[in-house]
Formats: C-alpha cells, sequence, structure tokens
C-alpha cells in the first residue's frame, strides 16, 4: 500500500472522526468517534499487506539479465544492473533494505554484490543466485610491483577461448610473450627493460586471431637497491667471473677475496672480515674452504654481523671439513654428505649430460627444521635453502656450476638466480613500503596503508587528495575517480599505482564479485539477527481489542 | 486630442523613416555582398536584416512619446504658452485655472496648422551611410573572397564563410628510373612506396592561397613547392624513404598529418647454382669437359654475366695462377634467365694437380651503378695420383712433411761441409759456423715439435741430459713464477696461460708419435753439439733424426689443421729491464656494461630529453630497423608533448630498442619493532 493511499484514508478519517464530534448529540460523539476509528483500525488491519513485514528482497546486479523474479517478493535492481519489469531502482543495496524496513532475508541474482554492497547484507540471511560465469579473462594474477630485470610472469584464467590464445603486451602492443591455453589457464613472462611504469596488458585473441578482450596489467619496475657483497673463496672459480659481471652490471659492489695458496690470495683490495668491515656488508658468500681459512676472530665477528642483519650464503663445493661442518653447526644447519659431485637438473632448464648444460650439485646436505628452499632441482632436491639466524639470515647453497646458466641462451636465467639468491638473504635495508590492497578501479574505494602524515594522492587530472591515516596499520581510503597512473606522494616517496577504467575486464570484475557474494553468502545467518524495525502488528491487535471491549462495555451498560 | 494623436503618429513615421534609411543602406550593402559571395546565406542574412531592422524600428517608434512631442510643441510654438502639458492632464485634476488655460489650448490646437513637430532629415548621416553601403558593396568583389569558386568550376560555390588554407587535391606522380621497366604512374594521395631513385612529383591543390608552401621532411631539407597553374608543385628523386608534412604559410587550418615515402631497394640478383652441387669437384678420369649452370633472378632485370676463371697449376710452393674473365650467355626473360656454360679443360690448360677455380658474376642493369651478384667459388682438382687427396675431412690432408725433411738432410750435408773445412778455419769462425746450423738444426726442431703439440718458446720438457746454457726459451715462464703476482689479471695471465691442445694438433698413432719424439730428441741431441762447436759429435743424432723421419714419412699420413698460433713478437729490447711502463692498469679492468644509447633511449622513454634522440636517430638509420617509425613517433611526441597515445606510440617503438636490464634487486623491508623482537626471540635458545 503506498504513502499516498495511507494519507488519504488517514485524512477521510479524521474528516470522518470531526464530522461525528461535530453533528452528532454531544453525549455520543466522542463515543460515535471510537467506533469509527475502530472500524478503521480493523479494516487497515485486515487489509495489510503480508509483505510488508518478513519480506525477502530480491536483488538484481549486473549480469542478471534473464532471470525471472519470484513472485510476491519485494525486487530491485541496483545500479547498472538490468531490471526487470516493475523492480524498483536503487542506487545501492543499503538504500534499498532502509526503503524496505522489513526485509528478512535477501536473495541476490546476477552477478554478485560490488564492494560498496558488501557491508549492507552483513547480518541477513543471503542466497547467491548466480549467474553463469563470462567468458573472457576471468582472471589475471602478477606482482604490480617487482625490480628492473627480473621475470615478470603473469598467470591467469581463461573461459570460453578454445583455439584461442592470451599474449602479453608491453607498450604500444608489443608482445611480449604468447601462450595458447589449452585447459584455460596461463602463465607468460616478460622482463622489464627500463624502470618506471609500465602499461602491460593481457590480450585474448579468439581462434581467428581476432580480439576478444583485453585487460590491463600496470606494474612498477623499480630500479632496485644496490647491495654490497663480499665474495670469498678458498680456490678460483667461474662461479666468481659471472658473479662480478652480474653484479657490476647490476651495480653492486663486490669484494672478492680467493685463495690460492698459503699466503696467497687474489683480492680486489685488502679488507678483513672484522666487525666494522662486516657492517658494511650486505651479504657474505663463503666456501667451506674459504669458511676454513678465517681467522678465529673472522668467525666471531661474522657470526655476531649474521645476527645483526647481514645475509650470509655457505656454498658448499666439496667434502665439508668437521671444524667447518660444526662452525656451520652454529647457524643452525647439520651438515652432512661426502661432497662428491653429482648431477643435478635445473627446473626449466634444458640439460645435457655433457658439456655446457651439464650441471653438477655437491653432494652435501644441509639440514635445518625451520629453513626455506630457494631453489631445487627437478628431483626436488634443494640446492639453495636459507633461515633466519638472529636478524640476519643464513642461505646455503650445492650447486657446483650456476654459471653456466650465464654460457646458454637463457643468460638472464644467471642473473635472475643470482639477484633472487641476493634479495632473499641481503641485509634487509628497505623501508616499508605503501600497501595498497587490491587493484583499484574508478569508483570503487580502496584502502591505501602504511602511510605517514600529510600524505596525498595525486590523480592523473592534477587534482591531489590529502589521505588521512587511521589505525595501526596507518591505512587511509581513497577513491579513484579517474583512470590512469596515481602517486603517493609521502614527503619525497612517491609510490605510484594504476587505477583501471570501471568497465575494463568485466570477465574478472564478475568473477570476483560472484567469489565474494559467494563467500558472504557461506557465512550468512540463516535467521535475521534482529529485525530492522519492530514488529507492530501484535501490539497493535491488542490495542484494538482493548478498544473493542472498552466500546462493548459503554454499550453494554448504557 | 485627435489633432496631438496625429501629430504624434507623424512624428513617429518620420523618426522610423530616418532610422530605416540610415540602417538601411548599409545593411543592403551587406545582403549584396553575401549574395554574391555565397547565396546560401543569403535568406539567413536577409531574416536577419529585417528582424534588425524591425526591432530598429519599433525602438525608434516608442522613443518618442506624448510627453516628448508636447515639449517640442512648447519649443517650437510659443502660442501654447508653454503649457500643453495640460492637455495630457485628467480634467477632474485641473484646477479652474488650469481648466481655462487647458479650453484655451484646445481651442488653439484645432485651429492652428501643424507645427514642424518631426525630425529633420540629418543629411550629413544619410551621406555617411551611403558612402558605408558603397564601401561594403566593393567587399563584393574582392577577389580573395572569390578562389574558392574559381578553383572548382562548375561546382557549387562552397558554402564557407572564413576560407581556411587547405588541401584541396594531392597528386604524388612516380616516375621510376627508366631501367626498371616500370611505368610512370600517380597515386591521389601524399604516401606512397616508391622504387628506389624514382622521380617524385607532388602536384597538390591549395585553396585559401597561401603565400608560400613546402615540403617538409622530419630530417632533411625543405623542399620548396612553387606555384604553377594554380598547382603548387615539387619533384625530388627518392633514394631513402622520407618522412615529411606538407607547410604552407599561413599554415594548413585542417590537417598537420605525416605522410610517408617508402622506398623499395633495388635487390642484387640472385645466384642459385644447379650444377656442380658442390664447390670441390675432383677431375672423374677421363673427364674432358667440366660444365657450369645457374640460374640467375632479378627484380627488375638481369644485365652483364661473367665467370672469373682462375687456373692454378703447379705443385707446392711453385703454383702459378692465371685468370680470365669469360662473359656468358643466358637463356630466358629478362627477370630470370639460365645459364649453361661448358668448359673444354684441354683448351684452358688443365694438367694433373692443377685446380680450376670458376666464379660467376650477375650484374643488374641498376643506374649509375649495377649492383653485381657473386656466386661461390666452384673448383675442379685433377688430383695427382701421388699428391694430395682429400675428401670429406676438414682440415688440409698431406703427405708427410717433405719440405722439412729435404732440410734435415740439407743440415746433414752442411755439418759434413763444416767437419771438412774444419782444419782451414779459426776455432771461432769455426764455432760460430757451428752455432749457426745449430740454430737451424733448432728451427727445424720447433716446427716438427708442433705436430707433437710442442709450443714454440718452451723447453722440451722431454729433453734428455745435459744442454747448455743456450737455452734460453724457459726465461718467460720463470720469470712469471718466480714473481710475487700483484693482481689477479697478471696472475691469471701467468696461470690461466692456455696451452695449445695436442690432440687437437695432430692425430697420430701411438708408433709413429713415438718415431717423431725419437727423431726430435735426436735432433735436440745434435743441436746441443752444434751449439757447443761439436759438429762431428751432432752427425750420428742428425742421421738418426734423418733415419726416424723417413720412417715416419712411411709410416702414416698427418693431418695439418688449418689453424696456427701466432704469437706476438717478443721485444727483446724490453726483455728483463723492469720497465713497467706499458703494464695494464692494476684497477678493476671490469665496468658495468653501459652504452651511450642506452641513456638516450631511457630518456626519451622517461619523457625527459627528446632532442638527443632525434639526433641519435639519424646517426642509427640503418641499424635500427624501425627507424621511419620511431621518428614518426617522436614527432608526434614532440608536437603535443601532453598527449598521452603519442607519448605510448614512442614507447612502443623504443621497446625493441632497449636492451635486456640485467636483473636488479630490490632490498627487503626493514622488520618493524614487532619483526625484531620476534627475530630475537627466534635467535634465544630454548629455555
Amino acid at each position: 500500500m503506498s504513502t499516498t493511499l495511507h494519507a488519504i484514508l488517514a485524512v477521510a478519517l479524521v474528516a470522518a472522526v470531526i464530522g461525528v464530534v461535530r453533528h452528532a448529540p454531544r453525549r455520543l460523539a466522542w463515543w460515535i468517534a471510537v467506533q469509527v476509528v475502530l472500524v478503521a483500525a480493523a479494516g487497515y488491519l485486515l487489509a495489510m499487506p503480508h509483505g510488508e513485514h518478513g519480506e525477502t528482497l530480491v536483488v538484481f546486479t549486473d549480469g542478471a539479465k534473464g532471470a525471472v523474479p519470484p513472485r510476491g517478493d519485494t525486487v530491485v535492481a541496483l545500479y547498472g544492473a538490468d531490471a526487470p519489469a516493475g523492480a524498483e531502482r536503487v542506487p545501492d543495496l543499503a538504500t534499498a533494505i532502509r526503503r524496505h524496513r522489513g526485509t528478512r532475508d535477501i536473495v541476490v541474482v546476477g552477478e554478485g554484490l560490488a564492494a560498496r554492497d558488501r557491508d549492507a547484507v552483513r547480518g541477513f540471511p543471503l542466497r547467491f543466485d548466480a549467474a553463469p560465469p563470462r567468458e573472457g579473462i576471468v582472471s589475471v594474477s602478477a606482482p604490480s610491483r617487482i625490480a628492473l630485470g627480473r621475470e615478470w610472469r603473469v598467470r591467469g584464467r581463461v573461459r570460453g577461448a578454445e583455439g584461442g590464445s592470451v599474449e602479453l603486451l608491453g607498450p604500444g602492443d608489443v608482445v611480449l610473450a604468447k601462450s595458447a591455453p589449452t585447459t584455460g589457464g596461463f602463465s607468460l613472462v616478460a622482463y622489464p627493460k627500463i624502470a618506471g611504469t609500465l602499461d602491460a596488458g593481457v590480450r585474448l585473441l579468439d581462434r581467428d586471431g581476432a580480439e576478444r578482450e583485453r585487460v590491463p596489467v600496470p606494474l612498477v619496475v623499480a630500479a632496485g637497491d644496490p647491495l654490497r657483497i663480499a665474495f670469498v673463496a678458498g680456490a678460483p672459480t667461474p662461479e666468481l667471473k659471472y658473479l662480478r659481471r652480474w653484479a657490476s652490471d647490476a651495480g653492486h659492489a663486490l669484494r672478492t677475496r680467493v685463495a690460492l695458496s698459503p699466503g696467497i690470495a687474489l683480492r680486489d683490495a685488502p679488507f678483513a672480515l672484522d666487525a666494522a668491515s662486516l657492517a658494511e656488508l650486505d651479504l657474505v658468500m663463503i666456501d667451506e674452504r674459504g669458511f676454513a681459512a678465517l681467522a678465529p676472530a673472522e668467525r666471531v665477528a661474522l657470526d655476531e654481523a649474521v645476527r645483526n642483519g647481514l645475509g650470509l650464503l655457505l656454498r658448499a663445493t666439496g667434502p665439508v671439513p668437521p671444524p667447518v661442518a660444526e662452525a656451520w653447526a652454529g647457524y643452525g644447519w647439520k651438515v652432512s654428505g661426502s661432497g662428491n659431485a653429482l648431477p643435478a637438473q635445473l627446473p626449466g632448464v634444458p640439460t645435457t649430460t655433457t658439456g655446457p648444460r651439464r650441471f653438477e650439485r655437491a653432494d652435501i646436505v644441509f639440514a635445518a627444521d625451520d629453513a626455506a628452499t630457494l631453489l631445487a632441482s627437478d628431483a626436488h632436491v634443494a640446492l639453495a635453502r636459507w633461515r633466519a639466524h638472529g636478524r640476519g639470515r643464513v642461505g646455503t647453497w650445492t650447486l657446483l656450476d650456476a654459471w653456466k646458466l650465464a654460457l646458454g641462451e637463457d643468460g638472464a636465467r644467471h642473473g635472475e638466480l643470482m639477484a633472487s639468491v641476493a634479495e632473499t638473504l641481503a641485509r634487509p635495508r628497505g623501508t616499508a613500503p605503501v600497501r595498497i590492497a587490491r587493484t583499484a578501479r574508478v569508483g570503487e574505494r580502496i584502502t591505501i596503508c602504511g602511510i605517514g602524515e600529510d600524505v596525498r594522492v595525486a590523480s592523473p587530472d592534477g587534482t591531489t587528495h590529502a589521505l588521512l591515516a587511521t589505525g595501526d596499520q596507518r591505512c587511509g581510503a581513497y577513491w579513484p575517480v579517474v583512470a590512469g597512473w596515481h602517486d603517493v606522494v609521502d614527503g619525497e616517496k612517491h609510490t605510484p599505482f594504476a587505477v583501471l577504467a570501471s568497465d575494463v575486464a568485466p570477465a574478472m570484475r564478475a568473477r570476483e564479485r560472484s567469489a565474494a557474494t559467494r563467500a558472504l553468502a557461506a557465512v550468512a545467518p540463516t535467521r535475521i539477527a534482529s529485525p530492522a524495525t519492530r514488529d507492530w502488528r501484535v501490539p497493535a491487535t491488542w490495542a484494538f481489542l482493548a478498544l473493542l471491549a472498552l466500546a462493548w462495555w459503554r454499550e453494554r451498560r448504557s | 486630442m485627435s489633432v496631438l494623436a496625429r501629430w504624434l503618429s507623424a512624428a513617429r513615421r518620420r523618426r522610423v523613416a530616418i532610422a530605416l534609411v540610415l540602417a538601411g543602406l548599409p545593411l543592403a550593402a551587406i545582403l549584396f555582398v553575401v549574395w554574391r559571395q555565397s547565396p546560401a546565406w543569403l535568406v539567413a542574412a536577409y531574416a536577419a536584416a529585417v528582424g534588425a531592422l524591425t526591432a530598429i524600428a519599433a525602438q525608434r517608434w516608442t522613443s518618442l512619446d506624448a510627453v516628448a512631442l508636447l515639449r517640442r510643441l512648447d519649443a517650437t510654438a510659443p502660442r501654447f504658452e508653454d503649457s500643453s502639458a495640460l492637455l495630457l492632464r485628467k480634467l477632474d485634476t485641473l484646477n479652474p485655472l488650469e481648466s481655462l488655460q487647458r479650453r484655451r489650448l484646445e481651442q488653439r490646437l484645432l485651429e492652428a496648422t501643424r507645427p514642424e513637430l518631426r525630425d529633420p532629415w540629418p543629411r550629413r548621416a544619410l551621406v555617411v551611410s551611403a558612402i558605408a553601403a558603397v564601401l561594403l558593396s566593393a567587399l563584393a568583389f574582392v577577389p580573395q573572397f572569390t578562389t574558392v569558386v574559381a578553383t572548382k568550376p562548375g561546382a557549387e560555390p562552397a558554402a564557407t564563410a572564413p576560407i581556411a588554407v587547405r588541401i584541396e587535391s594531392a597528386r604524388l606522380a612516380i616516375e621510376p628510373p627508366a631501367y626498371t621497366g616500370v611505368a610512370r604512374r600517380s597515386v591521389d594521395a601524399l604516401d606512397a612506396r616508391v622504387e628506389a631513385n624514382a622521380r617524385a612529383t607532388w602536384s597538390l591543390v591549395i585553396a585559401g592561397a597561401p603565400r608560400s608552401a613546402m615540403l617538409q621532411p622530419l630530417a632533411g631539407a625543405p623542399l620548396a613547392l612553387s606555384l604553377v597553374d594554380g598547382r603548387w608543385t615539387a619533384s625530388r628523386e627518392m633514394a631513402e624513404p622520407m618522412l615529411y608534412r606538407v607547410v604552407t604559410e599561413p599554415a594548413l587550418a585542417t590537417e598537420d598529418a605525416l605522410h610517408r615515402i617508402d622506398v623499395i631497394a633495388d635487390r642484387p640478383p640472385a645466384i642459385r647454382v644447379t650444377e656442380p652441387e658442390r664447390t670441390l669437384t675432383l677431375l672423374a678420369p677421363g673427364q674432358k669437359q667440366w660444365t657450369l649452370a645457374f640460374e640467375a633472378e632479378d627484380d627488375y632485370g638481369l644485365g652483364d654475366a661473367r665467370a672469373d676463371v682462375t687456373l692454378a697449376q703447379g705443385d707446392g710452393e711453385n703454383v702459378t695462377v692465371s685468370e680470365r674473365s669469360m662473359p656468358l650467355r643466358g637463356a630466358g626473360d629478362a627477370k630470370r634467365r639460365r645459364y649453361t656454360q661448358v668448359f673444354d679443360l684441354a683448351a684452358l690448360g688443365l694438367a694433373a694437380g692443377d685446380d680450376l677455380i670458376v666464379r660467376v658474376r650477375v650484374a643488374d642493369n641498376r643506374m649509375p651503378k649495377p649492383n653485381e651478384s657473386r656466386s661461390a667459388s666452384f673448383i675442379l682438382r685433377w688430383t695427382k695420383e701421388s699428391a694430395d687427396e682429400g675428401s670429406g675431412v676438414e682440415g688440409l690432408v698431406r703427405k708427410n712433411l717433405p719440405a722439412y725433411f729435404r732440410s734435415q738432410r740439407q743440415i746433414i750435408i752442411d755439418t759434413e761441409a763444416l767437419v771438412a773445412q774444419q782444419p782451414s778455419l779459426a776455432h771461432d769462425a769455426f764455432v760460430d759456423k757451428s752455432d749457426q746450423i745449430g740454430n737451424d738444426q733448432r728451427l727445424l726442431r720447433l716446427r716438427y715439435g708442433q705436430f707433437l703439440g710442442e709450443e714454440q718458446g718452451h723447453g722440451a720438457p722431454h729433453a734428455p741430459g745435459a744442454l747448455g746454457a743456450g737455452h734460453d726459451d724457459g726465461d718467460e715462464t720463470s720469470m712469471a713464477e718466480s714473481e710475487q703476482p700483484a693482481e689477479s689479471q697478471a696472475v691469471l695471465e701467468a696461470f690461466g696461460h692456455t696451452h695449445d691442445i695436442a690432440g687437437a694438433a695432430t692425430l697420430f698413432d701411438p708408433e709413429t708419435r713415438a718415431l717423431l719424439k725419437d727423431a726430435i730428441d735426436a735432433m735436440w741431441q745434435a743441436e746441443g753439439e752444434l751449439r757447443l762447436g761439436n759438429p762431428k759429435a751432432a752427425l750420428p743424432h742428425e742421421y738418426h733424426a734423418l733415419e726416424r723421419i723417413k720412417q715416419v714419412q712411411q709410416a702414416s699420413r698427418i693431418y695439418l689443421a688449418r689453424v696456427g698460433v701466432e704469437l706476438p713478437a717478443i721485444d727483446p729490447a724490453r726483455r728483463l729491464t723492469g720497465d713497467r711502463g706499458n703494464a695494464a692498469s692494476t684497477r678493476d679492468p671490469l665496468v658495468a656494461s653501459e652504452r651511450d644509447d642506452d641513456a638516450v633511449l631511457r630518456d626519451a622513454w622517461n619523457g625527459g630529453d627528446t632532442a638527443a634522440l632525434a639526433a641519435w636517430i639519424p646517426a642509427h638509420q640503418s641499424s635500427i630497423p624501425n627507424a621511419l617509425e620511431l621518428q614518426a613517433a617522436l614527432d608526434g611526441v614532440q608536437r603535443k608533448p601532453d598527449c598521452a597515445p603519442c607519448r605510448a606510440a614512442l614507447r612502443a617503438q623504443l621497446w625493441p630498442l632497449l636492451r635486456h636490464a640485467v636483473p636488479r634487486t630490490s632490498a627487503r623491508t626493514m622488520p618493524d619493532e614487532a619483526g625484531r623482537a620476534y627475530l630475537d626471540a627466534l635467535a634465544e635458545p630454548a629455555r
């Protein structure tokens, strides 16, 4: 019943009461008025619509086209959704619930709720009538920030593109990588060539090579932080040659000390492993022979430095002498094995039994309960592992000829391996980055965490917005209004992040919404916890009965 | 009152008439100009004029009211005694005196002839208005306005009011070089693909009568267009591709696009030899003729074909080479021909042991300098039965070293002669001569030692027994060993000295190897004796060496690799002087790999200095495959620095030119207080 009708009836009732009071004999006037009110109340109670209280709210969202709303339920269509005839348009779900105070449970039809509507359904029983998933690129996951030259792997899934192919596009649609997803999944690799922001994207082509969909995958390429590395070895090794090349090109400062024979060592400049020089280093790579030649004072200094954050890589290139094994046990590694060279096969590297593609590892096992694997062979033999030791990290390395990677066609893998090792082990020096939880889209609220005071977001249209950071995580909220590269400016620190237009990647958006809505539906209560409004039908009925009884009693008395 | 109303109406009519005449004349002139220049606008202009006149008339009409008229009446007619305003007042508001006066006024009004209450015709203004109208009409005949009509005869005159400079039509006539045989053609566009060195002639019709026009290439000098018969024309021979735009003065209003002339290079002829199948053919027994057959193909037409015939006669060092060149005649059309040449071997004078080497050259008709292709050399070899033979091996196969062995015999002969001369020679001279023979022996030993994988300049480790002070070969090594290495490079050089791999130099069976070793040992002994001035004692060793060498010669063939060791000559003047003037620096020679290009490209990528890139492109035009596209993209960015798609286009062109980056590392984030506490707690020994 509409509000207007209510108003007309109320006016009519008041008019009737006034009429009665004015024209009826004074003695009876009030009683007649009460009777008129009672009649109206009875009629109202009888005619009161059932659905107004305890109703089911059917919410149409994007992709609900063609769905038939159940009869009798209240149907609302959210902003942007295809609404069936007779559905009520609402700007958001919270508004719909406010308008329909008697809502007892909610049925979501279509692709699911956008982030802004998800909070509104908490506390309501929720059923999700999902639309069939859209075709196209349904998910893309890739790091949004990597260091220059590193392997950038973009994984994702496509749906409904049999015989099609997926391309990773660089700036200006340069094809960086291509694959034909047979089971729907794809994994593409590119190597960023220049620091800064990179407007990459993933494109889905159909069987005929025509473009079906394109999803931007923005990437921030960091220039990288130069490290200070020391390489200590008991004998010359080809490893050093390629390590030097990588370190020099990547901007790291590498100091070396390679023993040749007693009293003779190759080194770039005199340096001792004492507390002062170790404090100036980020990573020390040392093999068992180099370790054996360390003076006791140097060992103590090294241990102390590692506890204070220095990274240490223990390279086993042969049998580990018992004193060294004992010393390494102090770093938490139980060392065993003969030290003989065994063949090893690196994942993703085609190997041969002879020649430059044959890899070997030392038969040494570094055992530790709390170690993580850094590099494993195809046979799942750990070639490199690491564990925390104090505030620093100690890694182990048994691959004998990583340098051979630098000789092959995929020479980049050598640098990649070295970079990942150095990055994992080296002394932590970076400040906490600004964190942005998920891919930002126009019109969707995002949180930017880890920010300081007086932080601003510069958007591509030239406007800036101040962020108000709250909470332990120092998070601030931001609502992007234009697509493109934004910049979180925190003093001198700039953190670029990309905002996608609201209409790109519909399949991805649909999948994200339906997954989130499904998750909400899974944890939704089965009964409404507290009704939105008190049901006043019962007290109204009692009041009606009381008045009726009063009227009857008065009638009896007179 | 009616008299007053009549007067008012007359005054108003006059006033409106003046206004209409004053405004109407220029408006009519404007209408005339519009009719002349763009009749399509005439109706609109007419409507506007009528509207304007109506508005003026209305304004003028209402600007004169009764009060103003009566004021003017008072001013012109004294009979109304400055009280005509009474005529407008209501009767009942008048006092008796006023009523009286009013009646008198009404009486006079009826009697009066109409005073001149209308505005006089403003003669001077009318003259100015007429002159303005005439001047405006003259605009209709200004020629600049009529160009559009003139350049498009027969067409409806253009309806644009302001006439912009724009290219009405463009025609590009392409006249390929005559030798190509491609017909001249013309395209109605400013972009084209033309043959190399074709003459391109632009012919543009540019509306809006620009003062000057030219073609401005992105790189290079502009090409001025000259106006001939209403068409702007220019011509140029296109040797290289070009990106250009049409620049006029005043500037083109509409288009400012880049145009592109691509150049189709004239390819050199392609030669495909069908016979013989291999480059080395051995003469079959009884063969009298040798056939060479090949096919040549060219994109525009083949020119001369010649065969260069080289005959190498003789053996060993006595080889005479004679060359001649003979024209070839082919069968087929101009673009594709087959050539077959039969060489008569007897006529050429081919004899046993000779090589006949043939190479064909085919030219095309390119002007001024033809492209010429050469085939590989094809060799017909008449192998001597007893001489070299070889097939299917990489190296050159020879019988055993004839020259060296003759030399050993020569040493024996020399030694015997010296022994015979001994009595007649002074001791010093004798020792000197003996030493010279020893030197010869040493050279022979060293050359021979190559076959065992020995190195020159090194002492033979297997040298038996007593050897005098004359042995200086090992000095270099011993010096390096005795010196304390100061830096890694020197040590690497000293210790990392790569020895030739013996197995790669010779392929001997063990027996031959033993014989050869024996011979070298004997030579060593002989040399030692000779150097000590004792040739008589050397003779048995020399004979022994010769005998062993003979045996080796009969034993098997040896294979000589085609590579040789070419060590730089040692400068004896500098040896052992301790002078380290030219020694390498002790600084680490390893530097980060960075090309100059990197900085230029990176700057351009990051939106920095595009001028550097603009200068860089012409210098690297030949080495970058996408030079023109890059230039176009750069031009787009330079013209519109704020255009995001232009910048993306430039990045797309820059991406392939950027080198792969060496993988960098990002420093780990420092743990916060909680993280540090956690790590410290982990490190504490368990309690």
